[in-house]
């Protein structure tokens, strides 16, 4: 096979055609995981035998009967806070170095029905939070476009895996953007979809409310061939919506003429004004939605800040409540970065809870009046190009506002990507939302940006010395 | 068709308002803290305490954003649908 790494599409495709083969081509990305992970961390448990064997058993189907869908035969990797059948899940955290868990996580047990090749368990921010942090047992997950740089988190070895090419798609979790930010910084495309789409069963919490499963792959279309088989009610999670799955495929290639976007400028532009780079990227994605035929609009919500309080306190309070016992029995065990996230805990009292979820409804409402008449919103993912990994503020929580966090708020499916490349070459991004369980729609327009742009035909330098 | 604005923004008008009065002090004293974390079961060195206090305001910033005026009907966002399994 060539050198060239890829999308799931193009290697579900030729697998289809029997052109590739799974064994060869998770063999590839083995070679890659083996040259490169030592500098990028982005795997904790490499599952190279399972890995192998799951590709050996999906090329016999296939050579027997062909595959059984577009994920048949194709490497991925999960976040290590998604619960895997004999396999270590330690959410990083020294609490759970020797947990092996007894059964999948049911985002784990969709991608092995799908027929997918388990690589391992990527490296996380400890129970999705906080991070990067030196003082765990793993070290962090470096930027695969500059490997003194921050992947973002807390899917942060999911996206620098997927960057690398030492995976096709991965499993990442998203609290208040842990999906989008590192896919935005590592330079990929990552989904956080409707909240109660895909199952949290067998997923280690952060948030109750605010958490969401999703995957991250080099494109949008990727990140919709794993949502169709991620998607679906499970009653073991309280959330799980119940409701038709859709042909998350269906409308790509149909152009976006007509849709209409609103553009959240004051996000960006004055709640949390974001680096040149990212608004050269931001104003150059604008006039290419107007290219395509879209019609643009203003969209005014209240400020950043405001979404950001309401996320922030939930996500404290359900985050303490959730660690509660070890943080009264072991809370020097925790990494520094977790322990002062759980601190916080004890700031925030029931009814400072109560009125963030009563702000939480407000701020729903809002959106949802504001998307009447619009097919998606847009505006940044990230703030800027990613910082060195040893520049990111300990409590950036207080500093300036995100961009992905009101989108948890509201439970709305949010897609971040790539919009070209900032300072340093590193990547920067766009995101769009659409309403909920329209992930059709947001992928339509994700992948008419991705196609209209050139920004999928560069990959990270470090990966074609291998 | 009327247009009508979607539950709770259309209480606002009909039910009596909170103040959206300052709820919680930036700062924070030693014996607030003390009572804050022993009845979280917090056990902190002295070096943690300070930091914490260190950003409590920011804390305190966050808490008066949510308290925003509403009528005491404006419910929380805490909702849950009726699945299959509740049936069955």
């Amino acid at each position: 096979m060539s050198d060239a790494i890829p999308t799931i599409a193009d290697a579900a495709r030729l697998i289809a055609a029997k052109q590739l083969s799974p064994v060869e081509l998770t063999r590839a990305c083995l070679a890659r995981v083996h040259a490169l992970d030592s500098e990028l961390h982005a795997f904790v448990h490499l599952t190279e035998e399972r890995g192998l064997a799951d590709a050996r058993a999906a090329e016999r189907a296939i050579m027997a009967g062909g595959p059984s869908g577009p994920l048949h035969g194709i490497p991925i990797g999960l976040k290590d806070i998604v619960d895997t059948k004999g396999i270590p899940t330690t959410c990083g955290s020294k609490f759970l170095q020797d947990n092996i868990p007894d059964t999948d996580a049911a985002c784990a047990e969709k991608l092995a029905a799908a027929g997918t090749v388990l690589m391992g368990k990527l490296t996380t921010h400890e129970f999705a939070d906080g991070g990067p942090s030196f003082d765990l047992p793993a070290p962090p997950a470096r930027n695969p476009w500059n490997t003194e740089h921050f992947t973002a988190g807390s899917s942060s070895g999911t996206g620098a895996a997927v960057a690398a090419g030492l995976i096709l798609g991965g499993i990442g979790t998203d609290t208040g953007g842990s999906i989008r930010g590192p896919a935005a910084l590592c330079g990929i495309a990552g989904i956080k979809p409707t909240y109660g789409l895909v199952s949290r069963g067998g997923v280690a919490p952060a948030a109750y409310s605010l958490d969401h499963i999703g995957p991250m792959a080099w494109t949008a279309e990727d990140c919709a061939l794993m949502l169709q088989a991620l998607a679906g009610h499970d009653p073991r999670d309280p959330a799980s919506a119940s409701r038709p799955i859709p042909n998350y495929t269906a409308l790509l290639g149909s152009g976006i003429k007509g849709l209409k976007i609103g553009v959240i400028h004051h996000f960006h532009e004055v709640d949390h004004k974001v680096s040149e780079g990212t608004q050269r990227g931001i104003t150059a994605a604008l006039a290419t939605f107007r290219d395509l035929g879209a019609e643009l609009r203003e969209v005014q919500l209240s400020p950043l800040q405001d979404w950001a309080a309401c996320g922030s306190l939930i996500s404290i309070t359900e985050r303490a409540a959730a660690y509660e016992e070890w943080s009264r029995t072991r809370l020097g065990d925790f990494s520094e970065r977790m322990r002062s996230r759980l601190m916080l805990g004890a700031f925030v009292s029931g009814v400072d809870y109560v009125q963030a979820v009563r702000r939480r409804r407000e701020l729903r409402a809002e959106l949802q009046a504001a998307m009447r008449g619009l097919d998606v919103v847009l505006t940044a993912t990230q703030p800027a190009e990613a910082a060195k990994i040893d520049a990111v503020p300990k409590w950036d929580l207080f500093e300036k506002p995100g961009f992905m966090m009101p989108f948890n708020v509201a439970g709305y499916p949010a897609v971040s990507v790539c919009a070209g490349f900032g300072a340093g070459g590193l990547p920067v991004a766009i995101q769009l939302a659409g309403k909920p369980f329209e992930e059709p729609t947001l992928f339509r327009v994700a992948d008419a940006f991705e196609k209209a742009t050139p920004f999928r035909s560069q990959r990270p330098a470090m990966t074609s010395v291998n | 068709m009327t247009d009508y604005l979607p539950w709770p923004l259309c209480l606002t008008d009909k039910y009596p308002m909170t103040t959206g009065n300052e709820i919680m002090q930036p700062d924070i004293n030693d014996a607030a803290l003390d009572y804050l974390l022993a009845r979280a079961g917090l056990n902190l060195t002295a070096e943690q305490k300070a930091e914490l206090k260190t950003v409590h305001a920011g804390l305190a910033a966050m808490v008066e954003r949510v308290r925003k005026p509403r009528g005491r009907m404006a419910e929380p966002a805490h909702g849950y649908g009726f699945a299959e399994e509740d049936l069955a």
